[in-house]
């Protein structure tokens, strides 16, 4: 797998109009390969045809209820699944996600916040298929970062290595890329769920971090603070 | 209920009072008329053994002692005769002619014990003959007692053993009804104890407290009806809007992308473009506004479990303005995070989702109300066992009206329909804080939130 929009989803809900707009949506985003199913019998058939590789399933279908559906479908392949529902009750919720779906999303919702979810669901399950393929360089400003030799490029080619700890901390970011990261998240990608009294140490592993990446560490543009939140990589396409 | 046995105890306590006082009354009763007796009735100065001790005999007959006038010795007595052996009068003094005749054995034995011609008379042997003191009609009563003499001993040395067993019996009679008492009240008690708790009850009707059980049976049937009657409505409402919440969030869903699929066709005119933004808002204003309305009526009627969970606040409190702060709607909002380092650490018992939400509303409130971009800052501290969080903005802060109904707690047809912060207050009382609204200087709005500790 070259990118997850190479992946296969399977739409299942019993409106029409809905279904059309999710097609448009995901194939607008870039993904290729996407079947639909208005009700449990044809999503079964579809699924029997080909095992697709991600599931969007509605709860309330006309033969059926997604649950039950997600459970039978699950225990032929494990197939990752996000719930589109209007049922928006914490019960449902709590049921959903404990049968092993991935997400859990109540309608209505920001078609930006279906792709997000989407992405990162892909993102997490296909992380090690994509990686065997997909280059892992990070592109900052006017400097390039190879993460998988922990290596910062810069623009007139020459290279400065990063520690294990920066190493750790620019892959979370990186996961995250355009999203705040916490401090907590932060010291428990680099030293474990138990960080007390980390804390401090990661204001100094980002300045170091920092002096490798920016232009003017005194100005970041691409290791930006959130105060008394935690850390964002800026976009590419902001930089 | 501890009422009914004080009840009860000052009941017994009552009867054994009215009891001693009882006694007393009668003993001074009869110390009364002893007393009576003695001092108020007309006395009889000598009594008549005195008297015919002191009869001297002389040439001229029968005298009195020379040591007293005779009116002196007969002060109390109406006539005096003496009889001599062959019963004939030998001597009187003021005897009534119908009394001066001769008395056979058997007259003096029946007068010296009942009365002579209905006359109560005194007898009294000497050697001069029997001399007889009689006194006016029906001025006295004459009674024949006969007994052993252990019978009064035993009256003598058993009346305060009798007493003291009575009283005793007394006592322990009024105990024991006292304790009848509080055995059938305590059931009664219990019932109204169960009914105060909201239970239903259903008490025996017997015993004297039946009729009182009966009553408190058929309000405990009453409110129980009651009680089902508003559990139903509620459960009716909470399912309507549910329900109704349920119907209209697919339709909205379309809505909602097929708007952001407009607002993002770059074919378009800005202008429709721009219309399509419009309808994605408001859309996504509904949106929020169903959520509010469930999470309300869910909140007011007790349908929303609290799934709490202990977190440290630090943390937790980073990561939910975190994902606030990721959010499309806080593009243009500059959003900080202080906390002191004792909330920091400080551990809360709280229901995440419901928290996110009680942030969520908070921030977005800040940012929906406020045209330009908005300046929050977000604050936890430590307050007594309270974390005590405040939201504040530098925006246009809340107008008065809606100050007014949030603090004052009155609702009239003009209250201003404020849902997003009503979850705020109702979220924070779900989990036994408070949350206050205010104006924040020199601008903006401020709202603090009451958490407690553990």
């Amino acid at each position: 797998m070259n990118s997850i929009y190479e992946v296969r989803i399977l739409i299942v809900d019993d409106n029409k109009d809905l279904l059309h707009l999710l097609c448009e949506q995901l194939s607008g985003a870039g993904y290729r390969h996407i079947q639909t199913a208005a009700n449990c019998a044809a999503a079964k058939k579809l699924f029997a045809a080909e095992i697709p590789e991600l599931m969007i399933l509605d709860i309330n279908l006309p033969d059926g209820d997604g649950f039950s559906l997600f459970r039978a479908l699950h225990a032929k392949a494990d197939v990752p699944a996000l719930f589109l529902s209007a049922r928006d009750a914490d019960a449902d919720r709590l049921f959903g996600l404990g049968l092993g779906a991935d997400d859990y999303l109540t309608k209505p919702f920001l078609m930006q916040e279906l792709l997000l979810r989407v992405q990162h669901i892909l993102l997490r399950t296909y992380r090690a298929e994509l990686a065997r393929t997909k280059s892992k360089d990070l592109k900052l400003a006017d400097r390039s970062v190879d993460l998988n030799d922990a290596l910062v490029t810069l623009s007139n080619g020459d290279t400065i290595p990063l520690t294990a700890t920066e190493l750790a901390l620019l892959r979370k970011l990186a996961d995250n890329r355009g999203h705040i990261v916490t401090y907590d998240s932060l010291c428990s990608a680099v030293w474990g769920a138990d960080y007390y009294g980390y804390e401090n140490s990661l204001g100094v592993h980002i300045r170091h971090l920092r002096q490798k990446l920016e232009q003017d560490p005194n100005q970041p543009r691409c290791l930006l603070t959130v105060r008394g939140i935690g850390y964002k990589l800026a976009k590419e396409e902001l930089l | 209920m501890k009422t009914f046995a004080r009840l009860i105890w000052r009941y017994v306590l009552t009867a054994v009072g009215v009891v001693l006082l009882l006694l007393v009354l009668t003993i001074s009763l009869l110390g009364w008329i002893s007393w009576r007796e003695g001092y108020l009735q007309p006395q009889r100065e000598y009594s008549y053994s005195e008297i015919a001790d002191s009869m001297v005999e002389t040439d001229n007959g029968m005298i009195f002692g020379a040591e007293h006038a005779p009116e002196e010795w007969m002060d109390g007595y109406a006539w005096a005769m003496i009889l001599d052996e062959k019963g004939n009068v030998k001597w009187n003094y003021n005897l009534p002619d119908e009394l001066d005749n001769h008395y056979s054995s058997s007259d003096i034995a029946s007068f010296s014990r009942w009365y002579l011609d209905d006359y109560p008379v005194f007898c009294w042997s000497e050697n001069y003959g029997l001399f007889v003191a009689g006194l006016t009609k029906g001025s006295l009563w004459k009674y024949n007692l006969y007994n052993s003499p252990n019978v009064l001993q035993d009256i003598v040395h058993g009346i305060p053993l009798v007493i003291l067993g009575m009283l005793l019996l007394v006592l322990i009679f009024c105990l024991w009804i006292g304790w009848r008492g509080t055995k059938r009240l305590r059931i009664v008690a219990e019932g109204l104890d169960a009914l105060a708790d909201g239970q239903t009850v259903q008490l025996p009707t017997d015993g004297f407290t039946g009729e009182l059980a009966q009553k408190l049976n058929q309000t405990s049937s009453h409110l129980q009806k009651r009680n089902e009657m508003l559990v139903r409505r509620d459960d009716t409402r909470t399912q309507w809007i549910a329900g109704v919440s349920h119907d209209v969030r697919t339709p909205l869903a379309l809505i909602l992308g097929w708007g952001e699929q407009l607002e993002q066709d770059s074919s378009l005119p800005d202008t429709v473009r721009h219309k399509a933004a419009g309808i994605r808002t408001q859309c996504e204003k509904l949106r929020s506004l169903i959520d509010d309305l469930n999470l309300t009526s869910k909140l007011e009627y007790g349908a929303q479990p609290l799934r709490k969970e202990t977190f440290t606040a630090g943390p937790l409190f980073r990561e939910l303005v975190a994902q606030f702060y990721d959010s499309p709607l806080a593009e243009n909002c500059e959003i900080t995070l202080n906390q002191t380092n004792a909330a920091e650490h400080a551990q809360i018992s709280v229901d995440r989702a419901l928290l996110a939400r009680l942030l969520e509303n908070l921030l977005s409130n800040s940012v929906r109300h406020n045209s330009e971009s908005v300046k929050i800052c977000i604050e936890t501290e430590i307050r007594e066992n309270f974390l005590y969080l405040t939201v504040i903005d530098n925006g246009k802060g809340y107008p008065p009206e809606i100050l007014a109904a949030l603090n004052l707690q009155e609702t009239t047809e003009n209250t201003p329909h404020i849902l997003g912060l009503h979850v705020v207050e109702q979220i924070a009382a779900a989990h036994g804080g408070k949350s206050i609204f205010e104006s924040n200087y020199p601008s903006g709005a401020r709202t603090c939130v009451w958490l407690p500790l553990g």
